[in-house]
């Protein structure tokens, strides 16, 4: 079952433009008609190429020539949704789960095809099974789950981020993800801790400090906002003496945010 | 395996009981994470029993000891993290098991150098491979011919770009390409690793699960800087005064919303660092074995990543994936297929960066400023070339079909890369500055490759008078290298005589080169020969080198003691010859012998290098700063002396300050301990005390200073108590300590020396 570590759609990635690698594989294919292996690749090719067709032809026939390809039910599925038919998806996706129950990949497939068909409730638990096991150490497949979450309860997404967060040592990603539902439900204070943690960890801390401000406020707290704006743009200005510059969007936010709180400084740059 | 036990401050003995299998390193031992107090040890082996690690900063004193349990999918794999290091401190280590038995290390093979402090200016050098894994006589090439032309100095840290393993990344596969390749590298610098798309033939990114994840420990939560990832397929950390970030491009959600590319912002905007590199598998630009206009991981990471690198001031980018060299100019704003580059709006500098050539580049700002330019490298020949591709993208200014390996060197706010090709010559290179710091040379050849050799192969005994740099070769034909006979690679034929089986033993070749830098100024000198069968170099008539020939004199009719078939220029190093070199004027004289009258082939070519770690040669400077004025221990001349110390020993240095300096600049002395010859920093911590404070914060104690403001031409510096003193602290085991001092000027209120003689310092922002 090691076919199930490769990352399908990387690996066959094609070297080229996709109809030159489909040649060549078809090239191959004439050699050894009855590879599993090349249907799959070229299946993919297909996929990409958004030729659904041809795609499900070279997938099925990989399945027929070896029936243990599971992943090519899988690959069959992601093109199902890609083609706008979730049913199909849903269909083939439980399938390869049956066969892999603990392919979070598969888990993750099955929660989009769900969510399309608006069982908002099983997708839910689907992304729960994705962020299981090996799932539980992706990012990506967090940020997915607590979207998914968060649109029927913000609350529970954050927890659950937490709790992801903490376990894979705090990935920045998913603290911005945080912040963002923590403003979302006016937790402004809960937002202030978690900006100032990743403020700490910064050797650079002006774009911290610039959220910091617009966390505050947010929260309605105008002078401190003001004066953590404040303190970032005499940052930013002593950073122009030493011929240290920063992004331009830093400078604008900053020149809006003193505007916004009642600052004097205009444009800082 | 050969087992010993060690003294690490008691007796050892060895736990393997008669009859029992002897454990062994199967793998390693080599280095990980490397932070200025903190570093991972890794090993395998088998059988399965608890490690231990001992360190210490004495090889003969591993007085520390951590223990491990084994763990990884086969249960054999040892990592040990090392705490509560010095930042920049040479420790010794061995590894071996819970019962004091050694299995490898406790001598100075096993030995590594901690990362400098966070922002730390000091001089460092990466050595970067990409697509290396073939585990052949390829990449055994570049390997031998890095390592060969570094005269044994080992890369602070070394990259390797992905595809570090062919075919599928197997276990096996690292064993051959990485492990059994590049055994003393992995045991003495740190590796940083990016993921490629072979090493995903056997490991996925998105689980982190597979060879190469189980292989590499790489920092998830930033740990050696940055901000945490939480995935070891992308990451960053810092080094001195760089932060660099490794992508994945191949297993990793590559686009622009993505959570790499999140990551990627926050990172970036958190960093301090002079500089940015940034490094990944599949290049943005690329008309080599593979065509960044078409293929979708090539045009993802340039349409979708390479906006957020340049908008956070991204400095360099190092990729591999295609099998040549290709290096850009110094570019910005080019997200389109290779027909979109619009020059006019795009290059920020179109020349080639080179400072002999049109100058180096400059960036304003010091650290992350948006799109002041980035230069792009790919730099993935290490283990084979692929000839497939026009190798005209537009944005490059160099194509390469040639395997080598990168070479990067970071001195404060610059920045050298170079591209050493498998038989050693450098085939590319570029200087990169910032903060309006003006590029200055720190390398450069004497004897760069191409040149004609004057040559006499007639067959006469010419004695001793040849090697005279006086002597008329006016006579004598000229030829470009290689020069020889018998093999196919020969530029100029020499004669072997009349008679094929009854050659000429000797040939002699001479070459007049001009020195245009102090050699006071030169910490490195480098001879690089390429040679069949053996022979003798003369600099200015003295004997520098010789190889291949028996001791004592050597006649026209000495033959080599054994026949040489070169495969690369062979690198020594003839630092110790840099009495021998002028200013100006000098000769490289050159006698090649074979191994008897049949020998069928004749090969001659020979290069001579030089590096500094900071070299005067701007003109700013050169008007400031005049020759002779410096004293120290009573020795005059030049604009900088280097002497030996001992410890006790009482150094005096005094200027004269140039009368024609007016009253325009701030003055100083600038010191540099190091240890004899190579001038490697060295820090003066730990004991002693000098008689003055140094300027200016500067953190690096191997430096020191003394300065005053609008010194009176005319007059001696330092004032005060004459001549200036101090007394060399002792307290360091280290003989053969030296003393650099050489002055410098800087602008009224500026805190840049511009002379940079013996150490360009910028203020520490």
């Amino acid at each position: 079952m090691f076919w199930l570590l490769l990352d399908l759609g990387a690996a066959t990635t094609p070297h080229g433009d996709v109809h030159r690698a489909i040649l060549a594989i078809t090239k191959k294919m004439a050699q050894r008609p009855n590879s599993a292996g090349l249907h799959l690749r070229r299946g993919e090719l297909h996929r990409i190429h958004r030729d659904w067709v041809n795609a499900e032809r070279d997938y099925r026939r990989a399945l027929k020539l070896d029936p243990s390809m599971q992943v090519a039910r899988r690959a069959l599925a992601r093109m199902f949704l890609q083609a706008g038919r979730p049913t199909d998806a849903e269909r083939e996706v439980r399938g390869f789960l049956i066969a892999a129950p603990g392919d979070a990949d598969g888990w993750a497939l099955l929660a989009r095809a769900l969510e399309t068909l608006g069982h908002r409730a099983d997708a839910t638990d689907a992304w729960r099974r994705a962020t299981t096991g090996t799932g539980g150490r992706r990012a990506d497949l967090w940020l997915q789950r607590t979207r998914a979450v968060a649109r029927s309860d913000a609350a529970a997404a954050l927890r659950d981020l937490d709790v992801a967060a903490a376990g894979m040592g705090r990935p920045v990603v998913l603290d911005l993800e945080a912040l963002a539902l923590e403003r979302s439900l006016s937790r402004f204070d809960d937002a202030l801790t978690r900006v100032r943690r990743l403020a700490s960890q910064a050797r650079r801390k002006a774009s911290w400090r610039l959220l910091e401000a617009e966390v505050l406020e947010q929260a309605g707290r105008t002078a401190d906002a003001n004066m953590v704006f404040r303190e970032v743009d005499r940052q930013l200005r002593e950073g122009l003496t030493r011929a240290r510059r920063v992004p331009k969007d830093w400078h604008t936010r900053t020149a809006s945010g003193l505007r916004r709180t009642h600052g004097t400084r205009g444009d800082t740059r | 395996m050969n087992l010993r036990t060690i003294c690490v401050g008691f007796t050892l003995l060895s736990g393997v009981l008669p009859g029992q299998s002897l454990p062994a390193i199967t793998r390693g031992p080599y280095l990980q994470i490397g932070t200025p107090t903190s570093i991972v040890v890794r090993w395998r082996a088998d059988p399965v029993q608890a490690g231990r690690v001992w360190w210490g900063t004495s090889s003969t004193s591993l007085a520390n000891h951590v223990d491990t349990t084994p763990g990884g999918f086969l249960g054999i794999e040892h990592s040990a993290q090392i705490t509560g290091l010095q930042p920049g401190t040479r420790y010794y280590y061995a590894v071996g098991l819970t019962d004091n038995t050694v299995l490898a290390g406790g001598d100075s093979d096993h030995s590594f150098v901690t990362q400098p402090p966070v922002g730390d200016h000091r001089p460092f050098r990466a050595w970067v491979l990409g697509d290396s894994g073939t585990a052949n006589v390829n990449a055994a090439a570049v390997r031998d011919a890095f390592h060969d032309w570094s005269l044994g100095r080992e890369p602070d840290l070394w990259l390797m770009l992905g595809d570090n393993a062919y075919l599928l990344g197997s276990d096996s596969e690292y064993q051959a390409a990485v492990f059994d390749m590049f055994p003393k590298t992995l045991r003495r610098s740190v590796l940083w690793t990016a993921f490629g798309n072979h090493d995903a033939g056997s490991a996925l990114a998105s689980t982190q699960l597979g060879v190469y994840f189980e292989l590499f420990e790489l920092p998830t939560m930033a740990e050696a800087g940055g901000m945490p990832s939480g995935t070891e397929a992308y990451y960053s950390f810092d080094h001195g005064n760089v932060h660099f970030v490794c992508l994945d491009s191949q297993g990793s959600d590559r686009t622009a919303t993505g959570p790499m590319a999140t990551w990627l912002q926050a990172d970036l905007q958190s960093t301090a660092q002079d500089w940015i590199v940034a490094y990944w598998h599949h290049p943005p630009y690329s008309k080599g074995s593979h065509d960044s206009d078409l293929e979708l991981e090539l045009v993802q990471m340039r349409q979708e990543i390479l906006p957020i690198l340049e908008t956070n001031g991204v400095d360099l980018v190092l990729c591999g994936h295609s099998h040549s060299y290709e290096r850009s100019v110094l570019l910005d704003g080019h997200y389109g297929d290779s027909t979109t580059f619009d020059p006019a709006t795009m290059a920020v500098d179109g020349g080639n960066g080179a400072i002999s050539g049109t100058g180096g580049y400059r960036k304003p700002s010091i650290g992350a400023a948006a799109n002041e330019g980035t230069v792009y490298v790919v730099n993935g020949a290490s283990g084979s070339v692929s000839g497939f591709g026009l190798l005209n993208h537009p944005v490059m200014v160099t194509n390469l079909v040639e395997m080598g390996s990168v070479v990067l060197d970071v001195n404060g706010l610059q920045m050298d890369l170079r591209y050493l090709d498998r038989y050693g010559g450098i085939r590319d290179g570029f200087t990169l500055a910032k903060g309006g710091v003006t590029p200055i040379r720190t390398h450069g050849a004497f004897i760069a490759g191409g040149a004609p050799w004057k040559f006499d192969d007639t067959g006469t005994d010419l004695g001793t008078v040849w090697r005279d740099p006086l002597y008329d070769d006016s006579t004598w034909p000229a030829g470009n290298p290689v020069l020889g006979f018998g093999e196919p690679y020969v530029t100029t034929p020499v004669s072997f005589g009349p008679d094929p089986s009854n050659v000429y033993p000797t040939t002699y070749f001479r070459r007049a080169f001009s020195v245009d830098v102090s050699p006071l100024s030169i910490t490195k000198l480098r001879l690089s020969v390429g040679y069949n069968d053996a022979y003798v170099a003369y600099l200015n008539g003295q004997e520098i080198a010789r190889r291949n020939l028996p001791a004592g004199s050597v006649a026209y009719s000495t033959l080599a003691v054994a026949p040489n078939e070169p495969t690369r220029y062979e690198a020594f190093d003839i630092t110790s010859a840099l009495p021998l070199l002028l200013q100006g004027g000098n000769l490289l004289a050159v006698e090649v012998h074979q191994d008897g009258p049949g020998s069928d082939d004749l090969v001659f070519d020979a290069l001579i290098t030089w590096e500094g770690a900071d070299i005067l040669t701007d003109p700013a400077c050169a008007t400031g700063i005049l020759g002779n004025v410096l004293t120290v221990n009573g020795s005059a001349g030049g604009i900088g002396r280097s002497v030996e110390v001992t410890a006790g020993q009482n150094i005096s240095a005094a200027i004269q300050i140039p009368g024609s300096l007016g009253l325009v600049a701030d003055f100083a002395l600038f010191g540099r301990f190091g240890h004899s010859s190579s001038m490697t920093p060295f820090p003066l911590s730990g004991g002693g005390a000098l008689c003055f404070t140094p300027i200016f914060g500067i953190a690096d104690p191997s430096f020191f200073t003394i300065a005053a403001s609008v010194p009176v031409p005319g007059t001696v510096f330092p004032t005060g108590p004459a001549p200036w003193s101090f007394v060399y602290p002792g307290g360091i085991p280290v003989p053969g300590l030296e003393v650099l001092i050489q002055p410098a000027i800087a602008p009224l209120g500026s805190t840049s020396w511009l002379s940079g003689n013996a150490i360009r310092i910028v203020s520490v922002l």
